[in-house]
């Protein structure tokens, strides 16, 4: 069972390499088929995981539904028509995928105190939110790249689609941290647990879009200004939201 | 009185605001780094009030918790700057109330529902690492008794009663209980009072929380045969404030994200 999980999950990265051939050919058609099959595997992949361990919760399970939140994002933006931003965000998906597959830290064994809905809750609303968060970063650097080479500014439209996605996971980042505290005080009965350092990355992350957000309210900042911090954000939620729940380099066990 | 003014608004200025939130982002991942130099500093957080462990292992290890001081003072700061903030906005739209729809004034108040959540929160952090009784490894068996931590209470388990969960594919989780529930009585001043008490599912009494932090048998086939269950008993009401604070913003998440997708799609 835990090769299956790997192999689909294996399979899903593999199936990213033609479809972003594709992608750079200009065979649209053909790509999306290639990406859809990807997402549907690593979907498989997560189903497998959960259900491999419920109702436990799988330790170190977030880069793997980062992985899956990340490549269902850029279907929702193609289907709204917005093709730059899902390419974007695929890319992003991409990369993140890979890495947690060359960096597993998942251990398949979890423990009783995570039979809790809290615990479910927290780690797919938290996941949610860095996916978000991902997305609007790798938006903002296509944004920024492409407005750079061609001389025009960011528009309030290319803004605004970065700052919806970081609403989006501010919000679901400030519930992933509730229902972490609800899990924690049930089970520990103490709302904060100091027992990883994710933690602190989590908050720091947090207090950053916290300030993004009030930088934005406040008005007195270029778009391309809050680009930047809105790509800064992305590379911060990696380093202290993102790297903790990854193990160590092993391209070795890629094969199972 | 103009020199108070100007000071009151500085302090309460979105411009503050900024520099304090950045400036605590920062400390936060600092403190990410030092945590994972140095995790043994930090795990007593666990078991001792906030004042006893900065006096111990907060300034013997001050290369590593040097943050966290910092924090404390950055905290106080932007507490002050949220709640002159929040105050000064909450007058003036205290004033356009009858200029207003009601959908209109919801979605202007809920970023300052979630302000004074922020501050509810804070509060309750506050209170639950200064005061209170947190007391650990309560060993209980079925039969015996014992008294919670500061009180004539005398406590008792009866009833054990275990789920287990039959996977075709997992053999860790085999008849390994993945639930525990009790009866828990308490004697209280002739008064017999029986609760229910189980994993995640913390028994309340008289301002105490009960929790199960360990039990046994672990598994359908234990080695050990011995039934027991290890306790984690407090009383501290910064849980119900920091519950509060949960609450509160929440719905101010919730009230802010209704009116604004209602409004429009685009959220600012």
């Amino acid at each position: 069972m835990k090769a299956l999980i790997h192999n689909l999950f294996l399979f899903a990265c593999a199936a990213c390499i033609p479809a972003a051939i594709f992608s750079m050919l200009g065979w649209r058609r053909l790509r999306n088929v290639i990406y859809l099959v990807a997402v549907s595997l690593m979907l498989a992949s997560t189903a497998v995981r959960i259900a491999y361990n419920w109702p436990l919760m799988c330790l170190y399970q977030e880069p793997y539904l980062i992985s899956l939140l990340l490549l269902l994002l850029p279907i929702h933006l193609y289907v709204k028509g917005d093709i730059s931003s899902a390419i974007a965000s695929g890319t992003a998906a991409v990369l993140v995928s890979f890495f947690s597959l060359l960096f597993p830290g998942d251990i398949y064994v979890s423990f009783v105190k995570t039979n809790s809905i809290f615990a479910h809750l927290f780690s797919l609303f938290s996941s949610f939110a860095r996916a978000a968060y991902f997305c609007s970063a790798a938006i903002s650097i296509r944004i920024l790249l492409s407005r750079t080479n061609s001389g025009a500014g960011p528009s309030t439209a290319d803004l605004g689609r970065t700052t919806n996605l970081i609403i989006a996971g501010f919000a679901l980042h400030t519930l992933g941290m509730f229902c972490g505290g609800i899990w924690a005080y049930c089970g520990w009965g103490t709302p904060i647990q100091w027992e990883s350092h994710l933690l602190l990355g989590m908050a720091g992350v947090w207090f950053y879009y916290a300030w993004f957000l009030h930088l934005h309210l406040a008005g007195n900042y270029s778009r391309r200004t809050m680009l930047c911090a809105s790509f800064a954000g992305g590379v911060l939620t990696f380093l202290f939201a993102f790297l903790p729940d990854t193990g160590v380099f092993n391209f070795q066990g890629i094969i199972q | 009185m103009s020199r108070l003014k100007r000071a009151l608004d500085a302090l309460g200025s979105m411009r503050f605001a900024v520099y304090l939130l950045a400036a605590t982002s920062i400390l936060f991942m600092a403190g990410a780094l030092c945590y994972r130099l140095k995790p043994a500093v930090f795990t007593p957080l666990n078991s001792t009030m906030l004042f006893e462990w900065l006096a111990t292992y907060g300034i013997m290890n001050a290369r590593h918790t040097w943050w966290f001081f910092l924090l404390i003072g950055i905290f106080f700061f932007l507490g002050v700057n949220t709640f002159l903030c929040t105050l000064v906005r909450m007058m003036a739209l205290i004033k356009l109330r009858n200029r207003r729809s009601l959908k209109s004034l919801l979605y202007l108040l809920s970023p300052h529902i979630m302000h004074i959540a922020f501050l509810v929160i804070i509060l309750g952090y506050l209170v639950l690492y200064t005061f209170g009784v947190n007391s650990y490894n309560n060993i209980l068996k079925p039969g015996y008794r014992r008294p919670l931590p500061g009180s004539e209470i005398m406590i008792e388990i009866r009833n054990p009663s275990f789920a287990t969960v039959a996977h075709k594919h997992n053999d860790f989780l085999n008849r390994l209980h993945i639930s525990a529930n009790y009866e828990l009585v308490l004697h209280d001043e002739g008064k017999t009072v029986r609760k229910n008490l189980g994993l995640n599912s913390p028994c309340l009494y008289k301002g105490y929380s009960i929790h199960v932090a360990d039990f046994n048998p672990s598994r359908v086939q234990s080695t050990t045969r011995s039934i027991w269950v290890n306790l984690t008993i407090r009383k501290n009401v910064g849980i119900p404030i920091f519950m509060a604070g949960i609450v509160l913003f929440a719905v101010g998440v919730f009230l802010y994200l209704l009116s604004a997708f209602t409004k429009s799609h685009q959220v600012l």
